[in-house]
């Protein structure tokens, strides 16, 4: 019988744009067992509510992950206001569910490239880019800053969107829409991609509810949970929508149900900005949180949750963020057992992880 | 909205939480702060959005009993509690059990020590007005001309 | 070959405790709009092909070994651009317990990149500048001068946390 051999992947890797290390007890090319180590980009930015009061905190909190920034900017700003019992204006709650989902679109693409490249299959990561492009274009355009924004504050947003820029937001997509339907049926269809992500990285649904995944990992496996359909702090409850979800819980299947929401996201939006009221963007906040509260978000990875205790003065006793990658990574050690050397890179990133969000 | 915390005593951890994977709860996370005497532990759980909470509060020199027996995925939780917090979290299953590497930090535990509260804001005195004394005549008359030497020079 | 090191030199990309965001601008930096690639650059993993570090993150104490052998892997000339307020001086970050603060501490930097995140025009600045720097250090390298090359070049001492634990309230 073959001797193991512990293979250690990470923490530079081409393919990887964060670091993480996992070793790989292999038997010849198959994976046994995988370790992840993490621990490479924990900053230890919660203690940080202890010296940077509660207002000022948004900005370190919009920090925690460059790519999922505005969902982390929103879901701090959520639990401040839950417990300090601040109704944000209707239209506040619709222009951060319009900066949200474009933040998801934009993520989505940005995963897409990193799942072309991780794949061999470099035209696609330049063609999803170039697109993505155009989406921070729009966030340029709408709030300054391309990758971190901070337009969300507590109390509701910093700067308004008119109802002309709204529209040629729609228009854009619009465009954009046409375009990447051509893109994604091609890398549907193709059948080297089919070959490869098919029948691969297998997470049963049993195995998805009994490791507690999120977001699209436990939609493609079948189980369905979308915290925006029970969203009351965005316009979520305004809009009609359905989850995407998949049964195969394959890498294929979590391909899809990434590409099913880019284009359902599209449509959000549309529906969004044909209802946005008119109104106050931010409201008045006055004195310091004296309770805790917890919030709820479906950010691009998956549900997060967002913890505040306060103490009455203006520093927080305790905030804390559980990010949907820090509930994955259970998924992602079940994932890899059996699977090919080969196939690592690309199950790593069908998982999608954001390291910089599971540390902190 | 009010928010529910459970309150459970240590000892009834397990059976607890038994209870509500047997009810078809998902472990969504679980959080621990520093509190002046121990650690406030808060374990949430969902079915079908339905969002719970059991809270324990653990003295400083005790310990807590792992939960990966019946939540495997608490692992990732608990290895964090016991590296930033110094937490003694017990029967962590052997094969995700990191010993106290799962974050390998400058220092041990810095979560350990408790938040000093900030200090209350100090208020500027108020500036008491300068007493006037009765100044001999012959100094008075020195003042007077320095002023007056100044004039000239300002001119 | 003189003229091939400044005109088509490896990039080296490490993240070293970021939070991504400098990271997706230096591989926007790749993507059809900035096109570093048309200046000859490619991305390699390989640190013994690589003429240019780009590091972007302020290092915390687990990441700091890894760059400091990852830049002594490089072979001289070689360049470092710290990307990134974080790379800079540790950015919103620095008074956090386990960071570093400013890749300078760890390895000796040549570019120093600001934004948050630095945008991907400032990036490829960034490196053109760097390429200067790396010109002048492979003239060095040709007319002899490795050892003083490499004596501009060494690695600083290991940095002390626990300095930073004083300062850190």
């Amino acid at each position: 019988m073959a001797e193991t051999t512990v293979i250690p992947f990470g923490p530079q890797h081409p393919v990887l744009p964060e670091p993480v290390h996992i070793d790989l007890e292999m038997q010849d090319e198959k994976v046994l067992r995988a370790i992840p180590s993490i621990g490479y980009v924990h900053r230890g930015l919660e203690k940080l509510v202890e010296k940077r009061d509660y207002q000022k905190f948004v900005y370190v909190a919009e920090r925690i992950c460059g790519i999922c920034s505005f969902g982390h900017g929103w879901g701090y700003c959520r639990a401040v206001e839950g417990a300090m019992h601040i109704d944000v204006p209707p239209r506040a709650k619709y222009l951060r569910t319009i900066w949200h989902e474009l933040s998801r679109i934009h993520s989505h693409l940005l995963w897409l490239g990193l799942m072309a490249d991780a794949m061999g299959f470099e035209n696609l990561f330049m063609s999803s880019w170039r697109m993505r492009e155009k989406i921070l274009d729009i966030f340029e355009e709408t709030t300054g800053g391309r990758i971190i924004f901070s337009v969300c504050k507590i109390g509701g947003v910093r700067r308004d969107m008119e109802k002309g820029t709204l529209n040629s937001i729609v228009d854009r997509l619009t465009d954009m829409e046409a375009e990447l339907r051509v893109i994604t049926d091609e890398f549907l269809k193709e059948p080297t991609v089919i070959r490869r992500m098919s029948g691969v990285g297998v997470l049963s649904r049993e195995d998805a509810i009994e490791l507690c995944c999120v977001g699209p990992v436990a939609r493609a496996s079948g189980v369905v949970g979308d915290m925006r359909l029970i969203d009351t702090e965005g316009a979520y409850q305004d809009l009609s929508f359905e989850p995407c979800v998949a049964t195969e819980g394959d890498c294929l299947a979590r391909c899809k149900v990434r590409i099913a929401e880019l284009f359902q996201s599209i449509g959000l939006i549309r529906q969004a900005v044909e209802k946005v009221p008119d109104g106050e963007i931010a409201a008045l906040v006055r004195g310091n949180p004296k309770e805790e509260f917890f919030t709820r978000i479906e950010q691009p990875r998956g549900e997060a949750i967002y913890y505040v205790k306060g103490n009455g003065t203006k520093f927080l006793d305790r905030m804390r963020v559980r990010t949907p990658t820090n509930a994955n990574i259970p998924a992602l050690v079940r994932a890899l057992q059996g699977c090919d050397y080969a196939d690592v890179p690309m199950l790593v990133v069908t998982i999608d992880p954001c390291i910089s969000c599971t540390e902190r | 909205m009010k928010q529910e915390y459970t309150e459970i005593e240590s000892p009834a951890l397990l059976d607890n939480v038994k209870e509500m994977k047997e009810d078809g709860y998902r472990l969504v996370q679980i959080c621990c702060t520093r509190v002046p005497d121990g650690y406030e532990l808060t374990y949430s759980f969902d079915k079908e959005y339905n969002f719970c909470h059991l809270r324990l509060t653990v003295p400083e020199s005790g310990w807590v009993m792992s939960i990966t027996s019946l939540y495997w995925s608490a692992f990732i939780y608990e290895n964090e509690m016991h590296d930033l917090f110094g937490l003694d979290v017990r029967h962590i299953a052997n094969d995700v059990d990191y010993k106290g590497t799962f974050y390998r930090l400058s220092e041990k535990a810095p979560w350990h020590t408790p938040p000093k509260k900030p200090a209350p804001p100090v208020r500027p005195q108020a500036k008491q007005p300068p007493v006037s004394k009765a100044a001999p005549a012959g100094e008075a008359v020195k003042t007077t001309a320095k002023a007056e030497e100044g004039a000239k020079e300002h001119g | 070959m003189k003229s091939f090191e400044k005109k088509s030199p490896w990039i080296l990309h490490y993240d070293a405790t970021s939070c991504n965001g400098c990271d997706i601008e230096v591989l926007a930096s790749l993507t059809p709009r900035y096109d570093i690639e048309r200046f000859g650059m490619v991305n390699t993993g390989n640190p013994k092909h690589a003429d240019v570090f780009l590091i972007t993150g302020s290092v915390n104490a687990q990441s700091l070994p890894v760059v400091r052998r990852l830049y002594s892997q490089m072979l001289e000339p070689k360049v470092v651009v710290a990307v990134g307020i974080c790379a800079n001086s540790g950015g919103v970050f620095r008074d956090c317990y386990n960071v570093l603060g400013g890749v300078d501490k760890a390895i000796p930097v040549d570019v120093y990149v600001p934004g948050c995140a630095a945008r991907p025009e400032s990036i490829i600045d960034g490196v053109e500048r760097a390429l200067d720097i790396l010109e002048k250090k492979a003239k060095m390298l040709h007319d002899g001068r490795l050892q003083e090359l490499q004596e501009m070049d060494k690695l600083p001492p290991m940095p002390d946390f626990s300095a930073k634990k004083e300062a850190v309230v």
